[in-house]
C-alpha cells in the first residue's frame, strides 16, 4: 500500500510554479509604491518588448519603457494610493496563460524621494508590468489582472 | 497526435473560471454556419502545417531543443504527439486575444477573433505558443511562450510586442513551404 502511495505521489503532475507576488518581488523598493508622494499617469504606445526594456526608467517621455502619447496627468493622491493597494494585492491577479497582443497601455509613474517605480497596464490583455530600480539595473515583474481589478484600475485612472 | 476538438472526438466543452469574473471557454469547434466551416478549414490547415513541422524538424533542432529548456523539459514532439491534448474553440472576439491554455495542461483554445482575422500561419503559430504553455512556459510577463513561435520557425508570425518575446531567431517556414 505504501509503495502504491509513494508511486502515486511520484507520478502526480508537478504543479505550476507559483510566481512571486509583486510585494515579494519589490522588497527593498516597496516603499516607493506603497508610500509614494506623487503619481503621474499617461496613455502609452505599444513598442517591442526589447525596446521597452532598453528605455525603462531612463526617459521621462516613457513609462516602463513605452512612449507616452498625449499628455501625462497627475493622479489625485487618494486615487493613486488606492491604485497602489490594488496593484500590491496578490488576489487581484489571475494565473492565466494566453497569447494576447495589447493595443495600448495605461502607464503610471509612482515617485518617492527621487526614486520611481513605473507600471504599465495593457489593454485588452489586462497585463500588468512593473519596473523598479535594482541597483544600476531594472527589475521587471509581470502579472495579469482579473476583470474586476482591471475595471477598478481604469476607474481610478478616470478611464 | 494532439487533436482538434470536433464533435467526432466527443471531448465536449469546458470553461475555466478565474477570480474576479474572468473565464475562458474551451469548446468543440462548431460546424453549422459558413463561418464555422471556414474556421474549421483554417484550424485544419494550421494543424497540417504543424504536422509537417513535426515530421520535418530534427529532434535536436532549435524547436525541440528550445522546448526542452522550458520547465517541463520535454521536446515539442513529445507534446504534439500526445493525443490527450486538444485544440479547442473559444468564441471570444476580443481584438488581440489569440488563444489560451487551460490549467489542466491538456486543453488549448483558439479564439474566434484569431480564426476570423488572421491566416492559417498565424493560427499555427498560436498553437505553438499555447503548446509552450503546456510545456510550462509561464504567463504574466514571461518571454518564453512567444519565443517558442520564433524558435519553431514562425518568424513572420512572431510578434515582438507581445509580452514575453525578445529574441528574433528561427527559420522562415512560410517561405520554405
Amino acid at each position: 500500500m505504501l509503495t502504491l502511495f509513494i508511486g502515486c505521489v511520484l507520478f502526480l503532475p508537478a504543479p505550476h510554479a507559483e510566481q512571486m507576488s509583486l510585494r515579494q518581488s519589490l522588497v527593498q523598493t516597496l516603499d516607493i509604491i506603497e508610500k509614494h508622494t506623487s503619481a503621474v499617469t499617461a496613455r502609452l504606445k505599444v513598442v517591442s518588448v526589447a525596446e521597452s526594456q532598453q528605455y525603462a526608467l531612463t526617459a521621462s517621455d516613457r513609462i516602463a519603457g513605452y512612449p507616452v502619447t498625449g499628455e501625462a496627468t497627475n493622479l489625485d493622491k487618494a486615487k493613486s494610493h488606492q491604485l497602489a493597494l490594488l496593484l500590491l494585492d496578490n488576489n487581484n491577479y489571475i494565473n492565466i496563460r494566453q497569447r494576447c497582443a495589447n493595443q495600448y497601455f495605461h502607464g503610471i509613474r509612482f515617485s518617492k524621494d527621487q526614486q520611481i517605480i513605473e507600471v504599465a497596464i495593457g489593454i485588452p490583455c489586462n497585463q500588468v508590468l512593473v519596473v523598479s530600480p535594482d541597483g544600476k539595473k531594472t527589475k521587471w515583474w509581470g502579472g495579469v489582472f482579473g476583470d474586476t481589478a482591471t475595471k477598478q484600475a481604469l476607474q481610478l485612472l478616470g478611464k | 497526435m494532439a487533436r482538434i476538438n470536433t464533435h467526432a472526438t466527443r471531448h465536449g466543452n469546458k470553461t475555466e473560471h478565474y477570480a474576479g469574473g474572468s473565464s475562458i471557454q474551451y469548446n468543440v469547434f462548431p460546424n453549422t454556419t459558413a463561418a464555422d466551416k471556414k474556421r474549421l478549414v483554417k484550424v485544419t490547415k494550421a494543424y497540417g502545417i504543424i504536422n509537417n513541422l513535426d515530421a520535418n524538424i530534427n529532434l535536436q533542432g532549435p524547436c525541440n531543443t528550445y522546448f526542452k529548456t522550458l520547465p517541463n523539459g520535454r521536446t515539442f514532439r513529445h507534446f504534439w504527439r500526445d493525443n490527450t491534448i486538444f485544440i479547442n474553440f473559444s468564441p471570444s472576439v476580443i481584438n488581440g486575444f489569440y488563444g489560451a491554455t487551460h490549467s489542466n495542461d491538456k486543453d488549448t483554445c483558439l479564439s474566434a477573433w484569431c480564426l476570423d482575422n488572421t491566416n492559417h500561419w498565424m493560427v499555427a503559430a498560436t498553437i505553438v505558443h499555447e503548446f509552450a504553455h503546456i510545456a510550462d512556459a509561464p504567463g504574466g510577463a514571461s518571454h518564453d511562450a512567444e519565443k517558442a513561435t520564433d524558435m519553431c520557425g514562425f518568424k513572420p508570425q512572431y510578434d515582438p510586442t507581445i509580452l514575453g518575446s525578445i529574441k528574433l531567431l528561427g527559420a522562415y517556414l512560410e517561405k520554405l513551404a
